[in-house]
């Protein structure tokens, strides 16, 4: 996770962590389709205009979803509840209310996935620990913990490849799933315990101890704009759904 | 709370694993559940909240398996699960599920009962995130309750049973040696012995 040097990019992360989840609640309060519509453009243009998003970009992360999407509508409108019944076969049952209801919710997860991409496309992992430990008064143990263990990340996929080849070229066949997932899992396990082990050992042997009390390189403040950002996302958000309901 | 830097850092990092395990598991997801819909789709959860029960079982200290499952969502929603920010919040619900299970017995008993009880109540609270977010009520009832209990059983066999047997074999090779689980069996262990020698 890296920022990606736009205008977004540089608001507090914490505060806009917290304004995306307080959209993400008013998504999930919303149950009609057209809003639900217009608040994930609200995060479309707000992507194009202050995140720095391309079309090409946003097209290749969010066309996968549309996959997602179509599964989404269509498992709520076969398998809801409803009265006006305008199709049916065997045990799929397709209504009025349920089409409604399935293009909701399907909205709604194509808002969720939206605003998530918007916070991991425009928030550098390390600003973001920094600014938990300032603004959310994380524990510093927690948060150099978690920025050590998330510099595994890469670290575990590529090791999971290996894994693969290595299987793959000693002839092993995945014959069933389960199998599969415990003779991958365990020696990725094995060897995380073992890398945190010696992590924990550097840390403390050069003088971690995980106390508030030390300094910081980075001391991230909430400053006019953070504020200008979170209240703006959420009184467009809001007069969105108070427009359309109310008017 | 007074974690060790070692125990924290082992929480992140089997938090980690879990995550790259859930991403590759929520790819996995999508094609199943086109094939067999996602009530039948629901066998594949236990999966997703493995973390608990393996952090908890290991360090067994409270708050563990909260902030396993809260870490491992983070890390799948920070390497782009297609689920977003909703996989972190699923993550909170699923993890606040698993810790009643041990703090039920005040932290004091970690067996199998323990662990499969955490994976049941992970699963309820997973299914109370989507009745909120994801129109679980907009199901029929004989759909909502056939839901409900394949996310419970899966929980239980995926999560808290899978979990048992993976630490056990993580005990094998010796690794758990410096954590909570080793040191209580080596002080069963030890007591036995001395009885056996009075």
């Amino acid at each position: 996770m890296t920022s990606n040097g736009s205008w977004l990019a540089s608001v507090n992360p914490a505060c806009k962590l917290i304004a995306h989840l307080c959209v993400m609640f008013m998504l999930m309060a919303v149950s009609d389709p057209v809003i639900t519509l217009c608040l994930w453009l609200l995060a479309v243009v707000t992507g194009i205009v202050l995140g720095g998003w391309r079309i090409g970009y946003l097209l290749k992360r969010l066309l996968p979803y549309t996959l997602f999407f179509v599964l989404i509508f269509w498992m709520l409108a076969a398998f809801g509840k409803g009265e006006h019944v305008i199709w049916q076969w065997a045990w799929f049952r397709v209504t009025e209310e349920s089409l409604n209801n399935g293009l909701t919710i399907g909205l709604r997860m194509l808002g969720f996935v939206t605003y998530g991409l918007l916070f991991t496309s425009t928030t550098d992992l390390t600003a973001l620990m920094m600014s938990l430990i300032h603004q959310l008064h994380l524990s510093p143990k927690w948060a150099y913990g978690m920025l050590a263990g998330f510099r595994f990340i890469p670290l575990f996929q590529s090791e999971l490849q290996q894994m693969k080849s290595a299987h793959k070229i000693r002839g092993y066949k995945q014959k069933n799933s389960w199998k599969a997932f415990t003779r991958y899992a365990l020696p990725l396990f094995t060897q995380g315990i073992r890398k945190s082990e010696r992590i924990a050992v550097a840390m403390e042997a050069r003088g971690f101890t995980g106390t508030r009390d030390r300094t910081y390189y980075l001391a991230p403040v909430m400053e006019g704009k953070d504020w200008v950002y979170a209240a703006g996302l959420l009184v467009v958000a809001g007069g969105i759904i108070w427009l359309l309901k109310f008017m | 709370m007074n974690w060790k830097m070692k125990e924290v850092v082992l929480t992140v990092i089997l938090a980690v694993a879990c995550g790259v395990l859930y991403l590759g598991w929520s790819t996995l997801w999508i094609p199943i559940s086109a094939l067999v819909g996602p009530v039948g789709a629901g066998f594949m959860f236990g999966i997703w909240i493995i973390a608990s029960p393996i952090v908890a079982y290991i360090i067994r200290k409270p708050g563990a398996a909260l902030i396993a499952e809260v870490a491992a969502a983070a890390v799948e929603m920070l390497t782009g699960s297609h689920f977003g920010l909703s996989a972190l919040l699923i993550g909170v619900f699923q993890g606040l599920g698993a810790e009643i299970a041990f703090a039920l017995f005040g932290y004091k008993r970690y067996n199998v009962f323990t662990l499969m009880l955490s994976g049941a109540l992970a699963a309820v609270g997973s299914i109370a995130y989507n009745l909120i977010a994801n129109g679980l009520g907009y199901y029929t009832t004989q759909m909502f309750f056939l839901t409900l209990g394949i996310h419970v059983i899966s929980g239980m066999v995926l999560g808290g049973l899978l979990a048992k047997v993976i630490v056990e074999a993580l005990a094998r090779t010796g690794v758990l040696n410096p954590y909570e689980i080793m040191k209580s069996r080596r002080k069963q262990g030890k007591s036995h012995a001395v009885a056996s020698r009075v």
